[in-house]
């Protein structure tokens, strides 16, 4: 009986025959060929397995699960750095790194999230030269001239500022959320503190400051605010100041405005600030408003005095205008002696030009070279206020908003040639690199399946 | 001789020795000279990636790249199948080629699967288990896929009616 077998193998012998076929040589070749191509395919998809992984990774444990916050080391000496850089808006903020010790400086630059927005973060530069946002949780981002600024205290330990909050009325937010308080944020703790002030309508800040070891705010109530068809109505009474040192949470609130040195155009030194009493005159206060000093010099002062750590020298840029005629002469920076026979008899230390910004020590002046080159560049000098010698101190490179605020102490401080910080890429980039591989290999995996060998 | 050349005398070996066999099968799997010779060259270079684990026994991983080729590529080609004036190439000039080529049309009108069921079960003389590791199916499919396959046979092929008094094992 022929079965089913028995035809198929008939049907069989109709096969080609092997001694005819074509592609008899080569085959291992193509096999081993086929292998590498295995092999490259393999290594392909690990390597987007890795990046896919590390992506992923890099996403989940920067938004679930950051770095545990480490103290920072409160005694590490500040070092002047020679170059302040511009880190990039993705450099990673301090809730990540931990804190990075006390501050040398803080400057203003773009931030921006994974999810695209794009907002100003305050940067603080540390003594290694390690660059960091600072978590200024509630801090009064929105400007409205300096008073709102962090201001770093002079041996760089806490930044203070203004922060927002909620109000027992209807908040006055019409330059922004309503101001309540002050907050201090510690560079080696990573802790923030604030101090309140119950307010109904919000405070209108004057100033936020250090003299020495104390936080200064100065304010007043609105203690009336109502809108109207026509806009708004507010009235605001009751200055008042808040003084209090973070390191022993000594606090005086509300204490007379009289009882604080008014903040505006004074300069520090250590446990006080020089106030300009009119253009030839200055005092130096402490933090209750004790005159420690006073002094005067033979030419008028254009803005701020800068009195020398030791408080023997005092320094300023002279009017170019003395006699309000609106004339223009190049002006000078001049130094004077504040005792001795010659006290308050000025001597041009840099004959035109420039703007003084602090001591260094007690016998170098800083001062800003030249004015700011192409709109985005500052570099400063040093000069020795007995020969006049001057040697460059520190530039800023482009790309950071202003002159960084620097630290009192760290103007003394030793130099640092400031490595530069490593400027992180986009971490978008990883994702859609990733993803661009995964669809390029799907796409060639795709093509693959519909093509014979 | 290094490992890798030993690897490829061994391999030039078994197509020397093999290949005719494979033609076979691969000739009723497909029913297309051309395509015959294609699908045993296709194996033959998938087998090699692995030849230095198979070389002792190297045919049945051969057979199983065979069967399982010739299923996949059925599936990739309807997609990208076109048509053609030329008669399909068959043999000719046997005594029985009418025979010949009613199995073949019937095997032809069969799906790949079901197909491959058959050869592998009646002409390389498979267990249903065997079948079903060689295809990578389950052995109840296998089962049921011969069921099919035989009723489309009985069909097209009445004359088998008496004859498909086969052995299961």
């Amino acid at each position: 009986m022929t079965t089913l077998t028995d035809r198929l193998q008939r049907l069989a012998q109709d096969a080609p025959d092997a001694g005819h076929a074509t592609g008899d040589d080569g085959l291992w070749d193509r096999g081993r060929r086929l292998q590498r191509r295995r092999r490259a395919v393999t290594a392909s998809l690990a390597v987007v397995l890795v990046l896919g992984l590390g992506s992923l990774t890099t996403l989940v444990v920067g938004v679930v699960d950051p770095r545990p916050v480490a103290v920072a080391d409160a005694d590490a000496a500040l070092r002047l750095p020679d170059r302040f850089y511009d880190p990039g808006p993705w450099t990673p903020g301090v809730e990540e790194t931990g804190p990075i010790g006390p501050l040398v400086a803080l400057f203003d630059t773009e931030r921006r999230t994974f999810w695209g927005e794009s907002s100003t973060g305050i940067i603080g530069v540390s003594s290694s030269g390690e660059y960091a946002f600072l978590p200024l949780s509630g801090s009064a981002q929105v400007a409205n001239g300096d008073v709102r600024d962090p201001r770093l205290s002079p041996d760089g330990r806490y930044v203070a500022y203004a922060v927002t909050g909620e109000t027992r009325d209807e908040p006055n937010d019409l330059d922004g959320p309503a101001l309540v308080g002050v907050g201090v944020y510690d560079t080696v703790t990573g802790e923030t503190s604030e101090q309140l002030v119950p307010t109904d309508h919000g405070l209108a800040v004057e100033n936020v400051g250090w003299i020495g070891d104390f936080v200064v705010m100065e304010y007043s109530q609105y203690d009336t605010f109502e809108r109207t068809e026509d806009g708004y109505s507010t009235t605001s009474v009751d200055p008042g100041a808040l003084r209090w040192d973070p390191s022993t949470d000594d606090l005086a609130d509300t204490v007379s405005p009289r009882e604080v040195p008014d903040l505006y155009d004074t300069t520090p030194v250590p446990d006080g600030l020089v106030l300009p009493d009119g253009q030839r005159r200055f005092s130096v206060v402490d933090v209750e408003g004790a005159v420690l000093a006073l002094g005067e010099v033979d030419t008028r002062i254009e803005g701020r005095f800068l009195v020398s750590p030791d408080g023997t020298r005092v320094a300023g840029r002279e009017d170019p205008d003395p006699a309000g005629t609106f004339g223009f002469r190049p002006s000078a920076i001049v130094v004077a002696d504040l005792s001795g026979p010659r006290a308050g008899v000025t001597r041009d230390v840099v004959v035109s030009g420039g703007e003084p910004v602090a001591w260094r020590g007690d016998d170098h002046l800083v001062v800003v070279a030249d004015d700011r080159r192409d709109g985005d560049y500052a570099g400063l000098v040093s000069v020795d206020v007995d020969t006049g010698e001057t040697e460059p101190l520190l530039d800023v490179q482009q790309g950071v908003f202003g002159f960084p605020q620097v630290a009192y102490d760290a103007w003394s401080a030793p130099m640092l040639a400031a490595p530069e910080p490593d400027r992180p890429g986009d971490p978008r980039r990883m994702v859609w690199l990733g993803g661009g591989l995964v669809l390029l290999l799907a796409g060639a995996a795709f093509w693959r399946s519909r093509v014979r060998l | 001789v290094s490992g890798s050349e030993a690897d490829r005398l061994g391999f030039d070996e078994f197509v020397r020795a093999r290949r005719q066999a494979l033609l076979r099968t691969a000739y009723l799997l497909t029913g297309q000279h051309a395509d015959a010779e294609d699908l045993v060259q296709a194996a033959l270079i998938k087998a090699v990636p692995h030849w230095s684990k198979i070389a002792d026994n190297p045919e049945p991983y051969v057979r199983r790249i065979l069967a399982r080729e010739s299923v996949s590529r059925w599936r990739r080609r309807r997609w990208r199948e076109v048509s053609s004036d030329a008669l399909p190439e068959t043999a000719t000039g046997a005594p029985d080629v009418a025979a010949r080529e009613d199995l073949r049309q019937a095997l032809a009108s069969l799906a790949p699967r079901q197909r491959a069921v058959i050869v592998l079960r009646y002409f390389e003389d498979l267990s249903e288990a065997e079948t079903a590791d060689a295809l990578d199916i389950a052995v109840g499919t296998v089962k049921s896929q011969t069921r099919d396959a035989l009723r489309v046979l009985r069909v097209l092929l009445p004359e088998l009616d008496d004859e498909l008094v086969v052995t299961v094992r």
